[in-house]
């Protein structure tokens, strides 16, 4: 695969602008906002141009080669700007447009730890960006910024990009303490996309979109990349839209008969929440959905069950459900399906479970199929603490191997060996991803059985605890060093829970409804998650190990206590 | 301005789902206090703009709870729009006349 790639390579961008000049009528993306009325076309021929004006654009300013941050609100504009990147060998470092003061300094920190040399974005954006940059009490970098105005003033060509390059940084989580930026070549780009058209069973043509943000591997590489890469139409919507009206994304997928599109399980529990019974959905037809992706969080098979049973009056197909797998660090994909196959469990008994072992029974702990795993990875399953392989019946951290993951953390060797060069003891020698997550393989498919990182997955996004924990210990009542942040898993959906030790004075005589408000409001404000639990408490009462290290499994069992204390 | 009796409605109907979140939830003591001070997350402040939409049947900006994060100022706002939709509603009515 190798020598493929050295012979004929083609990049992922080239392979786009070809599409513009052997099929430049044909629509390359639609987005719209609300209804079909707000529809903004794009035909590849428009596209391919925008593309070329905007890479001549970036090499104006000189910056192939250097990491610059994209910060759109959901839009063609990102698209034309992304590829723009990809084509002129230009980092591109997608990040969210931040609603407030507190997450735009997370995208600072981000920008900071990227170096990012420029900031592609709107002039709507750029103002309000601009204005936040005012307020922020720290020394930035003066930085480039280039908006829909700013305008090449002659034609110029890149150098083909090479296949060893990057072509983006995909950071894995706004963590304020230390984000990770994960770097994606070209290589990796095509070899996901290929294992991606492969387990879909896409075809060169495919009609693909969805809701899901352009800033997230998901939105990203799989909502909008797979249909520009097979010549299709990327057709899509704003998040927030979906959340506010989830039959909007019904909508889109019958009005423009999309073939595929995906969401995190929550989407799906959305359409069943929010789309009350007797609403009219006359002329809903989702029959040309093939390939409904349910993946960035686990699956629930009875969220699956609502939603097949709530729409299959409108042509859903129970077997266009296609969990799935997968991590920035993988660029994306790395298990699901097969394609037109449905959701698929497996059942073992609960005690043997429980201990780790595998014993199929009849009854007991159900586990929702991942998927087939991937042709174009080497996947093992391997003890966390021996770093020995696995024997089949066994649970164990997933490992992986492959063109398609990533070459590693952007500037943190530390957390890139730690990470991505792990050897199995006894084995054959290769580097693989450690991803943390634990799971076991069946006749090729892959489960996922929980985490052995602290990530906490709300919804689809990645947190980490001490992110939380910190804004906690920030509180001026806080004793300052004593937060711990968890998820506890209740009616098969995660809740976010802290115990937040208060400084004595203010646990005697301070209001601690009012304190809990206070840090409800901080966390909500810095970190963009809600507190699902919340409990103060006197210096002293969080469980420690003897060295002092917060013991987040052991707080989930003294919860209940809490409860009955504190109400 | 819309009635007494719509503003009433709509504060039972913005009450009546905080409280299914937040329990110590109450009206009198928290109306003017934020929505993520409550502990609503981002999906719910949206979802509070598609209760209200369903309410008034008008449609309103997604991120409105976002701006307007109290029970106070987000009625106060959905009046405004609300008046406005219903004088969009007369002259278009007007119009066609």
């Amino acid at each position: 695969m190798k020598a493929d790639y050295q012979s004929e390579f083609q990049s992922f961008p080239q392979r786009v602008l070809n599409y513009g000049e052997t099929q430049p009528d044909a629509t390359a993306c639609i987005f719209q906002t609300q209804g079909p009325e707000t529809a903004q076309k794009l035909s590849w021929g428009e596209l391919r141009r925008k593309v070329l004006e905007r890479a001549s654009l970036l090499l104006a300013h000189n910056l192939a080669a250097k990491p610059v941050a994209l910060i759109f609100p959901t839009g063609i504009e990102f698209v034309i700007d992304f590829l723009a990147c990809l084509y002129t060998g230009t980092i591109a470092v997608p990040l969210k447009l931040s609603r407030n003061l507190q997450q735009f300094s997370r995208a600072l920190n981000i920008m900071e730890d990227a170096g990012v040399a420029a900031v592609l974005t709107t002039a709507k954006a750029r103002a309000f960006l601009q204005d936040a940059l005012q307020t922020v009490p720290r020394e930035i970098q003066p930085l480039l910024w280039l908006d829909e105005h700013a305008v090449a003033e002659s034609v110029m060509a890149p150098e083909p990009v090479k296949a060893s390059q990057l072509a983006f940084i995909q950071y894995t989580s706004g963590s304020t303490s230390r984000p990770k930026g994960v770097m994606v070549t070209h290589a990796n780009l095509l070899n996901n996309q290929r294992a991606i058209q492969q387990a879909c069973q896409h075809q060169q043509g495919l009609i693909g979109g969805g809701w899901l943000p352009q800033f997230h591997d998901m939105g990203l590489i799989g909502q909008m990349m797979q249909p520009l890469y097979l010549g299709g139409t990327y057709v899509f919507m704003p998040p927030m839209s979906f959340i506010q009206r989830p039959r909007r994304w019904l909508e889109l997928i019958s009005h423009y008969r999309l073939q595929s599109s995906a969401s995190p399980n929550f989407g799906y529990d959305h359409c069943v929440r929010c789309i009350i019974d007797g609403e009219d959905l006359s002329g809903l037809d989702l029959s040309c959905w093939k390939v409904a992706g349910n993946g960035a969080e686990p699956v629930n098979r009875a969220s699956m069950e609502a939603f097949q049973q709530k729409f299959a009056a409108y042509g859903f197909k129970p077997s266009a459900f296609f969990p799935c797998y997968g991590m920035a660090e993988t660029t994306l994909f790395v298990a699901g399906g097969a394609a037109n196959t449905g959701v698929k469990t497996a059942t073992f008994d609960t005690e043997a479970f429980e201990a780790g072992m595998l014993k199929p029974a009849n009854t007991g702990t159900e586990i929702v199929s991942c998927g087939v795993i991937s042709p174009v990875f080497d996947l093992r399953i391997v003890n966390p603490d021996t770093l020995e392989e696995c024997a089949d019946s066994v649970i164990g951290e997933i490992w992986i191997h492959g063109n398609s993951v990533a070459d590693g953390y952007w500037k943190n060797g530390a957390q890139t060996q730690k990470s991505f060069r792990a050897t199995i003891q006894g084995g054959n020698g290769r580097h693989y991803l450690r991803t943390g997550d634990l799971g076991f393989i069946c006749d090729n498919e892959l489960y996922v059985t929980g985490r052995i990182k602290e990530l906490i997955i709300i919804r689809g996004r990645n947190l980490y605890p001490y992110d939380i924990e910190r804004t906690c210990n920030s509180y001026r009542h806080a004793s300052g060093h004593g937060a711990a942040v968890f998820a506890v898993e209740q009616e098969g959906r995660s809740q976010l829970a802290a115990i937040v030790e208060l400084n004595k004075p203010a646990f005697i005589d301070g209001d601690l409804a009012e304190m809990e408000f206070d840090i409800k409001g901080m966390v909500m404000d810095t970190c963009d998650v809600a507190l699902d639990i919340l409990h103060l408490v006197e210096p002293g009462t969080i469980p420690r190990t003897t060295s002092g290290k917060i013991r987040r499994v052991k707080c989930q069992s003294i919860l209940p206590q809490l409860k009955i204390v504190n109400g | 301005m819309f009635s007494e009796d719509l503003k009433q409605t709509l504060v039972e109907t913005i009450s009546e789902y905080v409280i299914a979140k937040v329990p110590s939830f109450d009206i009198a003591e928290h109306a003017d206090t934020s929505f993520s001070r409550l502990g609503l997350d981002s999906l719910e402040h949206v979802e509070l703009t598609m209760i209200i939409e369903k309410a008034l049947s008008i449609e309103l900006a997604p991120d409105l709870a976002f701006n307007y994060p109290t029970v106070t100022a987000l009625i106060q706002v959905c009046s405004e729009e609300y008046a406005r939709h219903q004088q969009g509603a007369e002259e278009a009515a007007n119009a066609t006349a």
